[in-house]
């Protein structure tokens, strides 16, 4: 039975998963992944290599089916191969490859074909703002050029729902202002964006919320500005005396993980930071830094915990 | 169930295929044909009854139907033309899906809003193409440099032994089908065309060496059959012909149905 609640949230959902499993023979890809991802945002889905991002988009592609659990894209449950639903997907795989034979241009007719599209309409626009030159065959093609073909076949049908992996992998970064700015239009036409990604920038920049996978479980699924530890303060400062002053100044009292580097003091402090700025107040100080942690510290100290938790059981 | 994008596409990949198949088997065809007066002749047919038997089967030759153009084309040039263009449509067949998985390609044609049993039939569609072409130019071929140089009597029946080769290589390609969603490397699925299709050739051929192996033959689909009945004038082996029809759909459609439910491989 379906709770009132979960229908809700189901019914407000382009993506819903629930006890998601998925092994490769005795090889686990992801087990046990509930996950709903709302009309109309942009989520980011993060996570080390191997820990079952593009088993998950994979999953969502129709591309591999499930061990177990059930998937709902677009109010619709996929069971097995389901082109009607993909006809309303724009998919960007991580690693791109196209019949290298053919020209831009002959690619993405083909392409438009499969969809339905009359004429190139969006392609030409897409191609043109992604200064994508059509002419040349797909074997000529850098890896970015062969990105902005994959960036232009997911868009050209104007897809409810954005399936991104690693988007912005070969793009300069003029080229990655003109794609994000693509992607919230798509998202201001009400469009839903899923994007996978290691540049937690990216994340920070662009997505809603944000999820975390490790190990083929989900970890953490919250908005980017609530995500755990992002209410904690980085601290750093110079004193005028140079060198190692942690133990001269009794720095660990503010902080026990405190580290001296390139002649800075950095400190991670959460709650009130009176007390440490305080402490720190009774030294001479030439400069002093007080920022919020990016999403990238955040997920880097969020692994090495883990994997530190790991090593030690062992 | 089709999908004529697809089947355009594949049709325009496989274009090299096509134009260098028909050629190449076309050519061979013709040398075969245009060399029928020489080996027609009665003394060369008297020579081939003192070969061995064996050998004789080996290659499809019945010394009885040699001297004519009719049983010289169902010989050495029947069995040529299916070992090559066996060799073809298998590789067509087995490359479908592994080709795709091979070149990475499969993340961008298997996520099109096209079914995965349509992109098979519209792929095996154009195959059938392909095979069909090259069948039939090889076919002119044989009866244009057979009506030049040579004598044909009866080029129906050369037409209808073309006709039963290019059912043994659908069989071939059905083969071909069956085993290609389980293959992710195009080299792999190249490697085992060639060798199931000599392998097939080879028991067929060494079956005539003793009457206690005969029956190694069975495992053969060079001996579905047997073209030198039509040469004859004696009958169509239309037994043979439904059953390598019959491997060619079974394959075809089995390997689909297996394709629509598995994973594809990254």
């Amino acid at each position: 039975m379906v709770s009132s609640e979960c229908e809700r949230v189901i019914g407000l959902s382009a993506i819903s998963v629930r006890s998601l499993t998925k092994y490769y023979g005795r090889t686990r890809g992801i087990e046990n992944i509930d996950l709903d991802v709302e009309k109309g945002e942009i989520f980011g889905f993060i996570g080390p290599n191997g820990a079952g991002k593009s088993t998950t988009i994979r999953l969502l592609m129709q591309l591999i089916f499930p061990t177990s659990g059930t998937m709902r894209v677009l109010g619709e449950e996929i069971r097995g191969d389901n082109p009607r639903l993909r006809r309303r997907i724009g998919y960007l795989p991580g690693e791109v490859s196209y019949y290298s034979d053919l020209t831009g241009r002959q690619l993405l007719t083909f392409i438009a074909g499969a969809y339905g599209l009359e004429g190139l309409g969006r392609i030409e626009e897409y191609s043109e703002r992604l200064s994508l030159d059509l002419s040349k065959t797909v074997k000529s093609y850098s890896l970015g050029n062969r990105k902005k073909l994959a960036l232009v076949h997911a868009l050209m049908h104007d897809p409810e729902l954005l399936i991104l992996d690693e988007p912005t992998t070969g793009l300069d970064p003029l080229m990655q202002a003109v794609f994000f700015d693509m992607i919230k239009e798509r998202r201001d036409a009400g469009a839903t964006v899923f994007l996978s990604t290691h540049v937690l920038s990216e994340v920070d920049k662009v997505c809603d919320r944000v999820a975390i996978i490790r190990n083929g479980s989900l970890v953490s699924v919250s908005k980017v500005s609530e995500v755990p530890g992002r209410d904690h303060r980085r601290i750093e400062v110079t004193f005028k005396e140079p060198g190692n002053l942690i133990e001269r100044f009794d720095l660990a009292r503010i902080d026990p993980d405190v580290v001296y580097e390139a002649g800075v003091h950095r400190f991670k402090v959460s709650g009130e930071i009176n007390d440490a700025l305080r402490a720190l107040a009774e030294h001479p100080v030439s400069d002093l830094i007080v920022r919020l942690p990016s999403l990238e510290e955040l997920f880097m100290e969020f692994y090495k915990d883990d994997n530190a938790a790991e090593t030690n059981g062992r | 169930m089709f999908h004529k994008g697809i089947f355009l596409n594949e049709l325009y990949r496989s274009r090299k295929t096509l134009l260098v198949n028909s050629i190449v088997l076309a050519l061979l065809m013709a040398v075969f044909a245009g060399f029928s007066d020489m080996v027609t002749r009665e003394d060369f047919v008297s020579l081939l009854k003192t070969y061995p038997q064996s050998l004789l089967e080996a290659f499809n030759i019945d010394p009885d139907i040699m001297g004519t153009f009719e049983g010289w084309m169902a010989g050495e040039a029947y069995v040529m033309y299916v070992l090559i263009l066996g060799i073809v449509a298998a590789m067509m067949g087995s490359s479908t899906v592994a080709k795709e998985v091979d070149q990475h390609t499969s993340e961008a044609v298997f996520t099109l809003p096209v079914s995965r049993k349509a992109v098979f039939l519209s792929k095996a569609a154009s195959h059938l193409m392909v095979i069909t072409v090259s069948a039939l130019l090889s076919t002119a071929a044989s009866l244009i440099t057979g009506f030049a140089v040579a004598h044909v009597a009866y080029p129906g029946r050369v037409a209808l032994m073309f006709a039963g080769g290019y059912l043994v290589s659908l069989a071939f390609a059905g083969v071909g089908y069956a085993a290609t969603s389980f293959l992710d490397s195009d080299r792999t699925a190249m490697s085992l065309s060639i060798g199931f299709v000599l392998i097939s050739f080879t028991l067929n051929a060494f079956s005539g060496m003793s009457e206690s192996i005969r029956w190694v033959a069975n495992g053969s689909l060079f001996h579905l059959l047997d073209v030198t009945v039509i040469a004859r004038g004696d009958s169509f082996p239309a037994v043979g012909a439904l059953v390598s029809a019959l491997i060619y759909l079974a394959g075809l459609f089995g390997g689909m149905l297996v394709f629509s439910k598995r994973d594809i491989a990254a």
